[in-house]
């Protein structure tokens, strides 16, 4: 049992945030991507991951990714940088997969701390979110997967040569 | 030797949240200063909701309810059983923080450390919001819901206050 902890809260204040129902469409980069976030919530840059040195590697962590998670089929990945508060990440959209991967960097995709499930994890409106840390909107979903055909990397990669054996 | 507090207890469940939803040092532009911080939000955000349970959907004024409350941490809705793919990357974790010979030992070890400490220390950090932080995002992926206001990011995940 944890012990008590001493109380030092403060009184509620609730402030009903105003949801902002912009649609990033039409942007360059870098510009702000304000999926359906409330009014304070700290804008999202865009950037190019093929030019960034931290994820210009992607075609190789989305292809090493599809070879062990669907080598049998082609796969196709959208990837789109997104920065905030001069942290970056990127978002791995990975549409036979039917989920949207958070990549911070590094070789391995399948240590990401945030991958989405569009079968499981997206709520029709921020009122059936109720705090949660990873549930996702339908609108935040359509705006990030426009803005990343737009402005996002693709990949493709074909059927691993032989896995029909497997 | 790094191990992580008991599954079955507090310390065990908390522990094992912040290392799955903290960025480590797999992570590009990782230091243990921002990680610690954010970790210490994350404690505060967990025990506030302790204190108004049934707002974040949890069941019982406890940790492991705040936990396992419906669509609220992903992986962690049946804990002590809690998703293959965390267990997974937290042995990960805890595979290099004990191999010496690996050069990231160091990195993953003081991560980890922080995480124990945070789950273990009998007080959260004071209250940094002008409300009641309860609850964090990746950054970039929207709001938690309806009442939350942001309140800062830190090192890639959005806190907010109601």
């Amino acid at each position: 049992m944890h012990p008590p902890r001493k109380s030092n809260r403060s009184i509620a204040i609730t402030t009903i945030c105003l949801i902002s129902l912009e649609i990033a469409i039409g942007l360059g980069f870098p510009q702000p991507f304000r999926a359906q976030a409330c009014q304070q919530s700290p804008d999202a840059k865009m950037f190019n991951v093929a030019s960034d040195p931290d994820f210009k590697n992607y075609q190789q962590v989305v292809t090493r990714f599809a070879k062990k998670h669907r080598p049998k089929a082609e796969n196709n990945f959208c990837i789109i940088g997104s920065s905030t508060d001069n942290v970056k990440n990127a978002w791995v959209l990975w549409r036979e997969g039917s989920q949207i991967i958070l990549w911070e960097g590094g070789s391995d995709l399948d240590l990401s701390r945030r991958i989405i499930h569009l079968k499981s994890d997206v709520v029709p409106t921020e009122g059936d979110l109720h705090g949660s840390t990873y549930l996702v909107t339908k609108s935040w979903v359509d705006d990030l997967s426009r803005s990343c055909s737009r402005l996002g990397v693709k990949v493709h990669t074909r059927k691993v040569k032989g896995s029909h054996k497997q | 030797m790094i191990t992580l507090p008991p599954k079955s207890t507090d310390e065990g469940a908390e522990t094992r949240l912040l290392l799955a939803e903290c960025r480590g040092p797999s992570f590009s532009g990782y230091n243990l200063a921002d990680a610690t911080n954010c970790m210490q939000l994350m404690d505060l955000v967990l025990w506030n909701r302790v204190d108004d349970p049934k707002k974040f959907l949890a069941k019982a004024p406890t940790l492991v309810a705040v936990i396992t409350a419906k669509g609220q941490f992903k992986g962690f809705g049946q804990y002590p059983h809690y998703d293959n793919a965390i267990v997974n990357n937290i042995q990960q974790m805890i595979d290099i923080a004990n191999n010496p010979k690996d050069s990231r030992a160091t990195q993953f070890a003081s991560f980890i450390s922080a995480a124990i400490k945070i789950a273990k220390a009998p007080q959260t950090i004071p209250e940094p919001s002008p409300g009641t932080l309860t609850a964090w995002r990746t950054a970039g992926s929207g709001s938690p819901g309806l009442g939350f206001t942001f309140f800062q990011t830190v090192f890639g995940t959005a806190f907010y206050y109601t």
